[in-house]
């Protein structure tokens, strides 16, 4: 399928820690086609960020290390490109915003500054030309009286608005790829809405492909077209959105399905959680590593890693169990 | 325009009572202490001293000394003459020193900051790395050695070894760059570390990540964005290193014979020169609340959200 704008393969990433190596993501695959968008769900550490960091090359290097994998982006493994190479790509052909709005922008700079600085080096614009378009780029992401705006610094700026500018300034070069890592966990639920909403639109006007980076099934189910769970620094699952809502496959899936809170639960009841905790990435469990908490665990579970396989419907997950047969028990490590 | 005005008028304000708070202390305190200008080495005559104490109005109760010495000081600018130094008027004592101290301090300022920040940047940039190292070890020793080893080792090297300067003496721009380097030399040391770790902690902000996925390279990120941030704790410190540097180092001075005005600081405390050691406090407390001031003002210049209020 060559129809994917940007390809991950098999990519491997480890960081070599004082408590031994840490494989953080570990033969992760997707792609993702023009104008789709890509969710990749998962809790914290089990490598969301990581597989997209490690695509723009902003691993660090050394403690990091990429033992493995491709990322096709026009014809080209962004993995082996120079730094040099590399750096014409990124905020260029692939921008990324990030999830704290109020720490990922310069407070040190105006917003003119932050702005016009990317389209001066990539597009070759003037001082004048970049000015210009950074205002039209703030007016095209909703900021009001952006003309005068854009000569004040982000503490001027409300959580909202900065991650518009964050937007504004990720799109300044129309990207091929935008790859935003949590972009509305750190603002609330009304300007959540309204930046997804946001991004939706424009990425109808320019077909951007977009990964979109989450722990919120919420946001997956509003701004997605295609999903990618991830557990302990794999793909545990993949699917089209509403299929994956219609018929989780992986118990892990099901697991953070349940767990969502749902308006007509009852208030006194408990919230549905998975059990036990996210593993250590240095002693990963053996077999599948969702094992110790799987309430569909089998025999063979602890020794064998499950491959992924194809859903009926066209997607993938890795679980040797039927969940849609197989009634849950009580997982090993209960209360971890 | 008017927040300016304002701040340098509640600043001024808070200087003239600060300086007369530390002139109140200092005064008491210097008179607290056993001795007197005139309990030299030769013996003087009951008589001799008698007349002396009267004539500058030693005898008379301490609190009219004070207040005589607070009038003349706020009404005339008269901060007396030296009881030691054939009767000079110390306000003369100021006029001659301080500028030869401030102009071999802002020298050794001028090469501690350019030396440090570079040194502290470059082992940020490249930390953990033999370069890093070896910064950080000359910055240590440049903090540790006490400046007249320095002074003797630079006086070895660049007057007998290798003879391009003067040993010393005060006149020339060549007899500057010996004492400046060694004055400035443990300051350089140490901007070198504040910057290092400053620069290291606005290296591991978001920000900065922002900058590297923008596809901006090495140089612009941290000349243009990380800089700023990095620079606030040497700006901090600069407060008090300048009133220190300006107001000289009797070592130094010594060394390198310059004219400043270091050794009056030690020198008057010994011996008891009232009204020197006075003055000095006074030119010292002035010029800390001054480059204080200038520290707080260009904290507003660097950063965007710090306001004036």
């Amino acid at each position: 399928m060559s129809e994917y704008v940007l390809e991950v393969d098999d990519l491997h990433v480890e960081f070599h820690t004082d408590d031994g190596i840490v494989r953080a993501v570990s033969g992760v695959s997707f792609g993702v086609r023009r104008g789709e968008t890509v969710g990749i769900v998962g809790e914290s550490g089990s490598g969301k960020s990581v597989t997209n960091l490690a695509i723009m090359g902003l691993i660090p290097q050394p403690p990091g290390r990429i033992p493995q994998g491709r990322a096709i982006y026009g014809g080209q493994d962004l993995l082996k490109l120079s730094t040099n190479q590399l750096r014409r790509i990124r905020g260029h052909k692939i921008a990324m915003i990030f999830q704290d709005p109020m720490t990922s922008l310069n407070p040190f700079l105006t917003i003119a500054e932050q702005l016009m600085e990317i389209t001066r080096l990539h597009l070759g614009h003037t001082r004048k030309q970049a000015l210009k378009h950074a205002i039209a780029m703030l007016e095209s992401v909703g900021i009001p009286g952006a003309a005068q705006r854009v000569f004040e610094y982000p503490h001027q700026f409300s959580g909202g608005m900065r991650q518009r500018v964050m937007i504004a300034m990720a799109l300044s070069c129309q990207p091929d790829v935008l790859i935003a890592d949590e972009p509305t966990t750190a603002l609330d639920v009304t300007i959540q809405a309204q930046i997804l909403e946001l991004m939706q639109e424009l990425q109808k006007k320019h077909g951007t492909a977009i990964i979109l980076i989450t722990h919120d099934l919420g946001v997956v189910a509003t701004a997605c077209h295609q999903v990618c769970v991830m557990y302990a620094g794999k793909i545990v699952e993949q699917a089209e959105v509403h299929s994956l809502f219609a018929q989780p496959r992986h118990p892990y899936t099901l697991g953070l399905m349940h767990s969502m809170p749902r308006w007509d639960q009852p208030a006194d009841e408990r919230l549905n959680v998975i059990e036990g905790q996210p593993p250590d990435m240095a002693r990963l469990p053996t077999g599948c590593e969702f094992h110790p908490r799987c309430p569909y665990m089998l025999e063979r579970c602890p020794r064998e890693v499950p491959p992924l396989t194809p859903r009926p419907d066209g997607g993938r997950f890795a679980c040797f169990a039927d969940v849609t047969t197989a009634k849950p028990h009580e997982p090993e490590v209960a209360h971890g | 325009m008017l927040p300016l005005l304002k701040f340098l008028f509640r600043r001024f304000m808070w200087m003239i009572l600060t300086v007369w708070i530390v002139y109140t202390i200092a005064f008491f305190l210097s008179r607290a202490v056993e001795g007197d200008p005139f309990a030299g080495e030769r013996a003087m005559s009951a008589e001799v001293k008698r007349y002396k104490m009267e004539r500058y109005g030693y005898d008379k109760p301490l609190v009219s000394q004070y207040a005589r010495s607070l009038w003349l000081m706020t009404t005339q600018l008269d901060l007396h003459e030296s009881r030691k130094l054939n009767e000079i008027p110390v306000t003369q004592l100021i006029a001659e020193g301080f500028p030869v101290s401030a102009s071999l301090g802002i020298f050794a300022l001028v090469f501690a900051l350019a030396l440090g920040t570079v040194a502290g940047v470059i082992s940020a940039v490249y930390r953990y790395s033999f370069l890093d190292f070896s910064f950080m070890t000359a910055a240590t020793l440049g903090i540790a050695v006490p400046n007249f080893v320095l002074a003797s080792i630079a006086i070895m090297l660049f007057v007998f070894w290798i003879p391009i300067f003067p040993a010393g003496g005060w006149g020339t721009l060549r007899q500057l760059v010996l004492p400046a380097l060694c004055l400035g030399a443990p300051f350089a040391a140490y901007i070198a570390r504040l910057t290092r770790t400053g620069m290291m902690e606005v290296l591991n902000q978001d920000y900065i990540r922002t900058a590297y996925a923008k596809g901006l390279g090495d140089r612009r990120v941290v000349l243009r964005h990380a800089l700023r941030g990095a620079i606030l704790p040497v700006v901090s410190y600069l407060g008090p290193a300048t009133a220190g540097i300006l107001t000289g180092s009797l070592v130094l001075e010594r060394i390198f014979f310059i004219p400043g005005m270091g050794s009056h600081f030690i020198e008057a405390a010994l011996q008891r020169d009232f009204p020197v050691a006075l003055g000095m406090v006074m030119v010292y407390t002035m010029l800390l609340f001054v480059a204080n001031a200038i520290v707080d003002l260009s904290y507003v210049v660097i950063d965007p959200r710090v306001r004036l209020e």
